[in-house]
């Protein structure tokens, strides 16, 4: 029996956002685990909350609206560490910055609505194809710019002073990971939605780092979950009704935890 | 070309109202294999810190390869060790193979791959090392000793024209410590490569070194063309300290 689950263009662009996705969210996360910054995803999905209330208020594209928003926190998150704020606080600040200015041009417009829910929970049916163009260009611009960056991002990851040492631009290089990390997480709210983005980021990579021996097995490993978890979240969600997001998100954690027990062992 | 690789002219640091190098002058030229001694807290890693630009004087003018310190782009000619290179997350996923590999990073050029020539520079220096057959191993299962060595291998694989070493035998043994110094004495008479080597260790002066510099606020360099029997070393031991003869057992 073919799968039925294939065959509808909703879900053929569901999955081709979900892999690509799931692919930038696990590389991008990688770094940002390694370099304790963990929270930054969840940071920067609430400051793209903001924007993309904004969006619906002043009827420009919500991801558009959400994409500056998100860079522009990023920018300010740095702005603040620079300053000598510790980097929590400084996303912390953002976040509620973020979350609270969401909430007041949401009453400005008399309430929730439908698709400011998709955005918050995520929607595979609410993919459409500006979307999918959208997030296929600007994903494969981001791939390319780790992959240019890649070894110097490898090694500010792994020690910043050394790598200043050596001549490399680190406060620089730490702004850009900053910003696609931003990036990727506006592309990704589509399908799992702003409250789960940053499971998306974390998980992967904090299960793959347990078989952790080299980085580019970690990359590897962590891609292949987020891809393989994406897929069966996508798929269970089709079939039991469930919000993708959702989904996407307990696969995720049922791996995690699967392979934490057998490790102990 | 100028064998004046490193200068530092009346050259002060200040840590707050601290003085922790005061007037400061000193060269070292193509070749040289200096010694870099004194008490902790004497300046030794200030004046390290002050050539690769990590920190700016507080007076005086130091010059790098003929041009101002802070210039990043004449960082990638030199090999640097830090005091502190082997306390990194231990848990980090990378392997002896990468991190040796990071000292072409910066060669290589931003936004390039490595190419095979960067391959075969980063497993020659791991062999310089005594570690290419760990190269496949976690850098953080290694022992401090073996880890201080890949460090050392990351610097070599810059091909750097200065080597610099903050102390770092911290953690090695003797034996490896032995094949350590004629290892460097092979770079830098064979390739001529210009060597710093910190110590807080008096006793870690080789025949090998062409040069000791003393540093405790301020700065001596002795020639040691002469053999070392004849210089003062007192500067390197703190204010008050008398030299006790050692008990072997």
């Amino acid at each position: 029996m073919m799968l039925e689950v294939f065959q509808f263009g909703f879900m053929q662009r569901a999955f081709i956002a979900g892999v690509l996705i799931a692919l930038l969210c696990a590389i991008i996360g990688l770094f940002i685990v390694l370099r304790r910054m963990a929270l930054l995803g969840d940071g920067l999905a609430h400051i793209s909350f903001g924007g993309i209330a904004a969006g619906m208020l002043f009827g420009v594209y919500p991801i558009l609206s959400a994409l500056v928003f998100s860079v522009l926190g990023a920018l300010g998150i740095q702005k603040l560490k620079n300053m000598k704020v510790y980097s929590d606080s400084a996303i912390a600040i953002f976040f509620s910055f973020g979350l609270a200015l969401g909430i007041i041009l949401i009453s400005l417009t008399r309430g929730f609505n439908a698709d400011l829910m998709s955005y918050l929970f995520g929607s595979i049916l609410a993919v459409n194809l500006t979307d999918i163009l959208l997030i296929g260009a600007v994903g494969i611009a981001v791939l390319t710019v780790i992959y240019l960056f890649y070894k110097e991002l490898f090694y500010i990851t792994f020690d910043e002073s050394s790598a200043k040492a050596a001549g490399l631009p680190v406060e620089k290089l730490d702004t850009l990971l900053v910003i696609l990390t931003s990036i990727i997480v506006v592309l990704s709210m589509r399908i799992v939605g702003i409250l789960l983005v940053s499971s998306l980021i974390v998980i992967p990579a904090s299960t793959a780092l347990m078989f952790s021996k080299s980085f580019k097995q970690t990359m590897v490993i962590s891609t292949i979950i987020a891809i393989v978890s994406v897929i069966i979240g996508l798929i269970a969600a089709y079939y039991f009704n469930l919000a993708a997001g959702g989904a996407i998100v307990m696969v995720l954690i049922v791996i995690f935890f699967t392979i934490f027990i057998f490790k102990k062992r | 070309m100028n064998k004046n690789f490193i200068q530092f002219t009346k050259v002060s640091f200040k840590y707050g109202k601290q003085s922790v190098l005061n007037n400061v002058s000193f060269a070292v030229n193509k070749k040289d294999f200096i010694g870099i001694i004194g008490p902790n807290g004497g300046g030794k890693t200030t004046i390290i810190k002050l050539i690769l630009g990590l920190l700016k004087p507080t007076a005086g003018q130091i010059r790098l390869f003929g041009k101002q310190a802070g210039d990043t782009k004449k960082l990638n000619r030199i090999g640097y060790v830090s005091q502190n290179a082997t306390s990194f997350d231990h848990d980090f996923p990378a392997t002896v193979f990468e991190v040796a590999s990071m000292g072409r990073f910066a060669k290589r050029g931003m936004m390039k791959q490595l190419t095979k020539q960067d391959y075969s520079i980063i497993e020659k220096a791991l062999t310089d090392v005594d570690m290419f057959g760990l190269q496949d191993r976690k850098i953080g299962d290694l022992s401090g000793g073996q880890q201080q060595r890949v460090f050392i291998a990351r610097a070599l694989a810059a091909e750097p024209e200065i080597l610099i070493l903050d102390e770092p035998l911290t953690g090695v043994d003797m034996e490896s410590q032995h094949k350590f110094y004629e290892l460097l004495e092979n770079l830098n008479k064979e390739k001529e490569l210009t060597i710093i080597l910190v110590s807080h260790d008096v006793s870690m002066i080789t025949k090998a070194l062409t040069k000791v510099a003393c540093v405790n606020v301020n700065v001596t360099v002795h020639d040691l063309s002469d053999g070392i029997n004849n210089i003062d070393l007192t500067c390197a031991y703190p204010e008050g300290f008398q030299r006790v003869p050692h008990h072997h057992d």
